[in-house]
């Protein structure tokens, strides 16, 4: 910094011990807890999706009912499009799904912008598609995933709340 | 020390004897003087009331002034004043986040920023080990 810039100043609400870490890569750890998070919640997304419809046939037919079944394929496609388009809206809007909310992690372009819809939908069809993509970090050693060094772009640790990049 | 102390001591008695003398020996002359009767006693009361009054008046153009300055210099001294950088300043200094955070934070919210610090500190031990497993000729 230049001797006649004014000296600035930034108020955070990250604790002090985790403010060294603010905009570095997250690893594999975090963002493996963080894509667990994800999945639980697009499961319970589908769960409760099954007892509205559930909940739906009983109150038309309720002497005929019987709990509702899918082709296992069908299940399966519904899940993987509920996913893509969590992942989507979430990178795309706020740049952090509920899981990387949680762990304080957010997606970002390498070089600190977000996402378009564009790059947030192929992004999140490739980790929905392809999840062992994620290994990767560990071995990269700018803890990239497969996804990231396709896409270009990058996860990291940003616990502030506000939407914009985190600073040191 | 004690001999300064007397010294000290007999200076002040000293000066007092001399101040009641004085007094004893002006008091005559100084009534005579400031008779109201007296010609030279009206002359001096008349100075008296004129500087009187030119006090009062000084004084009154001073208040005036005074209150026509305080208020420019006072406005301009805050606008000189980056108040918004010294409070941000201010606060950064003391943690006043930190402090927020520590006092109101809740349960769940500790909780959650236990499992952040726990998951960092495990990203770094995954990075450290498969760094020496990948690129042992690395060191650092």
């Amino acid at each position: 910094m230049a001797a006649d810039e004014p000296k600035r100043v930034w108020l955070t609400p990250v604790p002090e011990e985790a403010r060294a870490w603010q905009g570095r890569s997250a690893g594999l750890v975090s963002r493996t807890v963080a894509s667990v998070l994800d999945l639980g919640l697009v499961l319970a997304v589908l769960g409760v999706g099954y007892l509205v419809v559930c909940g739906a046939v009983l109150v038309t037919d309720p002497v005929r009912f019987h709990f509702p079944s899918a082709p296992r394929h069908a299940v399966v496609g519904l899940a993987i499009g509920v996913a893509i388009l969590y992942f989507a809206v979430c990178w795309r809007i706020s740049g952090r799904t509920y899981g990387d909310r949680v762990l304080g992690l957010r997606v970002t372009r390498r070089d600190g912008r977000s996402l378009g819809w564009a790059r947030a939908l192929l992004r999140a069809a490739f980790c929905t598609l392809f999840p062992v993509g994620l290994v990767w970090v560990a071995v990269s050693p700018a803890r990239h995933s497969i996804q990231d060094l396709v896409l270009r772009t990058t996860v990291t640790y940003d616990w502030s709340t506000h939407t914009r990049m985190a600073r040191e | 020390m004690d001999v300064v102390l007397g010294l000290a001591v007999e200076s002040v008695r000293a000066g007092l004897r001399a101040g009641r003398r004085l007094h004893r020996a002006t008091r005559p002359v100084a009534g005579f003087l400031l008779r109201p009767d007296h010609r030279v006693g009206q002359r001096l009361l008349a100075l008296a009331e004129t500087g009187q009054r030119g006090r009062k008046v000084a004084l009154d153009e001073l208040t005036a002034a005074y209150r026509k300055v305080v208020p420019v210099v006072a406005a301009d001294v805050v606008r000189q004043l980056d108040l918004a950088d010294l409070v941000t300043e201010v606060a950064a200094e003391i943690d006043l986040p930190e402090i927020i955070r520590v006092s109101t934070g809740s349960v769940a919210a500790e909780t959650v920023r236990d499992v952040r610090v726990q998951s960092m500190r495990a990203d770094e031990a995954v990075a450290y080990w498969t760094g020496r497993v990948l690129r042992p000729w690395r060191t650092g």
